[in-house]
């Protein structure tokens, strides 16, 4: 007699599964295995590693104080005197102040998102959920901020509060979170509708909890996609601004602000204007694969 | 279309009241004397008196929400007040700057629409060649690269290295003034031009599946018909949408762009206003620039209606 041969239905359908070799996979597990296929992100999340890394370990590999002056040295030319990318005006060393640049540009960068990330996604969220005269309200502001001209708005705050790093983050983080508003909003309208919403609301779980535990979650994969993008703006932004002065004061080695600098010994020194520029290209081009390559992965539509 | 077009325009008030509002309340509710910044004096050595009367001169003394008014009492009449800094009228002087910067945005949007637009429709005909492949490089390339550093480069490379074109207006034949466009227009397009190869190319590949496009092919037409004839005139609907929004980025460019090439417009107006403090030239650059804004993502939508018939405003 038979008796291993299960009983039930369910018994019988989870030796099925057992029998197929494909292990359930979570979506994060699913991007990563999509994200891993694709050179370019692979190339790109190594750029931003090495960066990373240098941002970090700043202040041990830099070769030399990034402030130093050596007025006896100024304008060495690349590769001499010990200096691998030469000094610039006042005799610092051009490698260690770029190094000590990727510091800034990327804790910038992640803070300016964090800060328009958390409004906008907040605001979204509440906007698509209860929507109404709040939904109404929030989306006229985000409505006039978008016929702001964005950099003359943040170039006259900084302006009015002062320039300097601190309060060009805050003014970046501040004006960005429009965009996200309007994702999440429009994602949760969507999600709103979904059975399983109503089921949740069925079986009688707050709007609240409805919200952040069970909508929030699935708007995920979009807010980060435009999150890498956005540190990548970001970075943009702020380097331009400070480019403009409005950013990060002298002598800080910030790549917008050396490149500004720079520009006045074009002709003699053009290192001091190539290699910040470079920096920051480099950065917002890894950055921009990842988010590439991120937003194919969270596309189902594109799924391999 | 004519209602609909003067229903948008009336929109267009309350939204420019408020982003007066807002910039209005912006600038005067942070700390920093317009009186002090203008003579670029300490005020407490200045004598009291004599400030007092160029604030109340300047009606800084009077409360908030009557300023607020009479300087948008003024706005109707055209009249932006005076520039604290140069004393000269702000209208005038916005109006006299206002077509560098439009010749600018005009110049890169026709740097970024040659580029862009043949690019990515070779790109959407031959993807996943290696020609594709390179022209999506290079449009990351292109978003990626700051364009305070792209007109550095372009300097150092034609103007001081080769000679070829200069870095600030020089001379005013036509030529001359050809030449100096060149760059600054190029600059300010390089980013435009990357993102638009790529919407191009997305957009192509999107309506080049369609079932319509199959039956073309199928009917015996020629693919080059196939491809501009029927392609690309679907395909540039989005792309329109976009390239009209991006015009006002491109303003807002042009401020990067205009101060690295000395270029006589608004942005670097503006940018030596903020640094002044000079509250009415900041107020009437916003002011403009939000119009410009508005007026772009109008003439976007009425764009659509020719574009794209089956979108009709009226009822």
């Amino acid at each position: 007699m038979a008796t291993n041969q299960p009983a039930s239905a369910s018994e019988r359908l989870a030796l099925e599964m057992r029998k197929t070799d494909r292990q359930p996979r979570s979506l994060w597990s699913d991007v990563w295995r999509q994200m891993r296929r694709n050179r370019f992100a692979i190339g790109g999340m190594i750029i931003l590693a090495i960066l990373i890394f240098l941002a970090i370990a700043a202040p041990w590999i830099a070769p030399e104080d990034p402030l130093k002056m050596d007025l006896a040295n100024a304008f060495q030319p690349p590769g001499s005197g010990g200096h691998w990318l030469g000094t610039d005006e006042i005799g610092r060393d051009l490698l260690s102040r770029l190094i000590h640049g990727a510091r800034i540009s990327l804790v910038v960068g992640v803070i300016v998102v964090a800060i328009a990330g958390s409004i906008g996604v907040t605001l979204g969220a509440i906007s698509g959920y209860y929507g109404g005269v709040l939904d109404t309200v929030i989306m006229r502001v985000v409505d006039v901020l978008y016929a702001f001209p964005f950099l003359i708005l943040a170039l006259a705050v900084v302006a009015v509060l002062g320039p300097s790093l601190t309060n060009m983050m805050l003014v970046l983080g501040f004006v960005n979170w429009i965009g996200y508003a309007r994702l999440v909003r429009a994602t949760v309208l969507s999600l709103r509708e979904s059975d399983f919403v109503t089921a949740a609301h069925a079986v009688g779980v707050t709007d609240y909890r409805i919200l952040w535990r069970h909508i929030l979650p699935n708007t995920l994969g979009v807010v980060i996609v435009q999150a890498t993008f956005g540190v990548a703006a970001a970075i943009l932004a702020a380097s331009g601004l400070s480019f403009l002065g409005m950013g990060a004061q002298p002598p800080t080695p910030e790549w917008g602000a050396m490149l500004n600098k720079g520009r006045d010994y074009l002709r003699n020194q053009p290192i001091l204007s190539i290699a910040p520029g470079l920096m920051i290209m480099i950065t917002v081009l890894a950055i921009n694969f990842v988010g590439d390559a991120m937003r194919d992965a969270f596309d189902p539509r594109i799924r391999r | 279309m004519v209602r609909y077009i003067f229903r948008r325009l009336l929109l267009m008030i309350p939204l420019l009241l408020a982003v007066s509002l807002l910039t209005f309340i912006l600038i005067r509710l942070v700390p920093g004397d317009p009186v002090s910044a203008q003579f670029g004096l300490d005020p407490e050595r200045m004598d009291i008196q004599q400030l007092d009367r160029i604030r109340e001169e300047l009606g800084l003394n009077d409360p908030l929400p009557i300023q607020y008014l009479r300087y948008l009492g003024n706005v109707v009449r055209g009249d932006f007040g005076r520039s604290l800094s140069t004393r000269r009228e702000v209208g005038p002087d916005i109006l006299q700057r206002l077509p560098a910067t439009i010749q600018l945005a005009v110049a890169s949007m026709i740097v970024v629409i040659l580029i862009a637009i043949p690019l990515g429709i070779i790109s959407a005909h031959k993807r996943g060649s290696w020609l594709d492949n390179l022209a999506m490089g290079a449009s990351l390339f292109g978003v990626s690269m700051p364009n305070f550093w792209v007109g550095t480069m372009l300097i150092l490379l034609f103007s001081l290295t080769l000679g070829w074109l200069p870095s600030v207006a020089q001379g005013e034949s036509i030529t001359d003034r050809l030449k100096a466009l060149i760059l600054p227009a190029v600059t300010l397009g390089t980013s435009l031009a990357g993102l638009m190869t790529r919407m191009t190319r997305s957009s192509m590949l999107e309506v080049l599946g369609q079932d319509y496009i199959r039956t073309a092919h199928a009917k015996g037409l020629k693919h080059r018909t196939v491809l501009i004839r029927h392609g690309l005139r679907t395909a540039l609907i989005p792309v329109v949408t976009i390239l009209g929004v991006q015009f006002a980025s491109l303003l807002s460019g042009a401020v990067i762009v205009e101060t690295i090439f000395a270029w006589p417009g608004m942005g670097r107006l503006a940018v030596n206003a903020i640094w002044r403090r000079d509250y009415p030239v900041i107020m009437g650059c916003v002011l403009v620039f939000a119009t410009i804004f508005a007026l772009a993502n109008l003439i976007v939508d009425v764009l659509y209606t020719f574009l794209d018939p089956r979108i009709r405003y009226e009822k």
